[in-house]
């Protein structure tokens, strides 16, 4: 076991960041974390990641008990701006067709609280996708999944989108919504895993 | 002011108290305390020539460690907690504020597993203030050997944070008191321990300081600007 009964919290309700924590040998229980997730007016993407991860491993820390309380939130920038979730089909559409033959970046931020020492830890990963041109059709069907409608940008690159992909130049899992690399650094430095 | 000419008239004060001490310049470093200064600004006074910046707390040296991507050097100055210093293990070389051995002992202990040493200065209370951190004087001697018996620990020094008073020369005969403890230090001929810092001195009284033998001076407000 690489950390039995290391008390590591997992502040979020995406199935996808749990498999990957799992993925990675790593034992946790999840508490999910129910936080404002608005923008702030000129809120830089990189910022509102980091500041969204914080506030959800505080939250959860606040109310459970544990050692480490990992927080993430994951977006989609089209020129700079932010793409959140849809609010319903035709916006999903709207996103779909803006991403559609361009790129596009995918930044996830995440911090990890030390409850015992009161440090907090928080990284930024940026990774660039490209997507292929969709067709309309293309587009109507992944949207008739219901799939887009709780992924930032209105796609998931592991489900319907797979084939939406040509390439994508950074890590890979940091678009699934974890960058594992970075994250386990980070729980390397703070001895929560060995 | 800008953070370049601040740091212009900083460093032309340290050359011309050296030289009125007849000390060689090479010998006084200065240490500028960015703490709840942001990254931008540490930045901007290392690419105006300053390599050395003490932070006091470790969640903020600890957020900055991820931003300043430039090669700057980080010291320690504040007083540490032992549950905090594996965030640090590696990345600073030099921590000022060493007064307990079960902090000596934590620091060892992380360095160690790095295959690493740390630098460290006995933190001294010359005053007896009960509101500073630092050891007695008779215990700064005590610590200094119980240091020494760490394989990961290197002692270089002393450090001291004198009474607040509004006349610089009031401070003077705490420096001088520090200055004559690691004399004593070294006369005790303690294994692999060197004396070499004498970190003591901020921004109203730095130039007391040097005149009074300090290698290490902590400047915050004459650097940055009044917060």
């Amino acid at each position: 076991m690489k950390n039995n009964n290391a008390g590591i919290i997992l502040a979020s309700a995406s199935p996808r960041r749990t498999e990957l924590l799992g993925l990675a040998g790593i034992k946790f229980i999840v508490v999910p974390a129910d936080i404002c997730e608005d923008a702030l007016p000129d809120e830089d993407p990189a910022d509102h990641v980091i500041r969204l991860s914080q506030e959800k491993a505080d939250a959860v820390a606040a109310k459970c008990d544990g050692r480490f309380f990992i927080g993430a939130d994951t977006i989609v920038v089209l020129d700079g701006k932010i793409l959140g979730k849809p609010i319903d089909q035709a916006d999903a559409m709207l996103m779909l067709s803006r991403l559609s033959g361009r790129d596009h970046e995918v930044i996830t931020g995440f911090t990890v609280f030390d409850k015992t020492s009161g440090i907090r830890i928080s990284r930024s990963v940026c990774t660039e996708v490209t997507f292929k041109l969709l067709t309309e059709k293309e587009i109507h069907a992944y949207i008739a999944t219901g799939c887009p409608m709780d992924k930032a940008g209105g796609y998931a690159i592991q489900g319907g989108a797979v084939h939406f992909v040509r390439s994508i130049s950074g890590s890979y899992t940091n678009v699934v919504g974890l960058p594992m690399t970075e994250l386990y650094e980070v729980l390397q430095t703070m001895q929560a895993v060995e | 002011m800008t953070i370049s000419s601040n740091l212009e008239q900083v460093n032309m004060r340290i050359q011309a108290a050296a030289e009125r001490a007849g000390r060689d310049l090479a010998y006084v470093r200065l240490v500028a305390v960015s703490k709840n200064r942001p990254s931008a600004e540490i930045v901007d006074a290392y690419l105006a020539g300053q390599a050395v910046f003490g932070e006091n707390y470790v969640q903020e040296l600890v957020t900055k460690l991820g931003e300043v991507k430039e090669p700057v050097q980080w010291h320690v100055i504040g007083h540490l907690q032992s549950n905090k210093v594996k965030y640090l293990a590696g990345q600073v070389a030099l921590i000022h504020s060493v007064d307990r051995i079960s902090l000596a002992q934590e620091i060892d202990r992380q360095w160690g597993k790095l295959g690493k040493s740390c630098d460290i200065l006995v933190q001294v209370n010359i005053s007896g203030e009960v509101t500073k951190s630092g050891t007695t004087e008779e215990g700064a001697i005590q610590l200094v050997k119980e240091c020494s018996m760490l394989p990961n620990i290197k002692v270089k020094g002393l450090m001291t944070m004198p009474p607040f008073f509004d006349d610089p020369d009031a401070t003077r005969p705490y420096f001088s008191e520090l200055k004559k403890l690691s004399e004593v230090i070294t006369d005790s001929r303690i294994a692999g321990v060197e004396m070499r810092e004498l970190s003591m001195g901020m921004s109203g009284d730095f130039e007391a300081a040097i005149e009074e033998g300090a290698t290490l001076v902590r400047i915050g407000t004459a650097i940055f600007g009044e917060r």
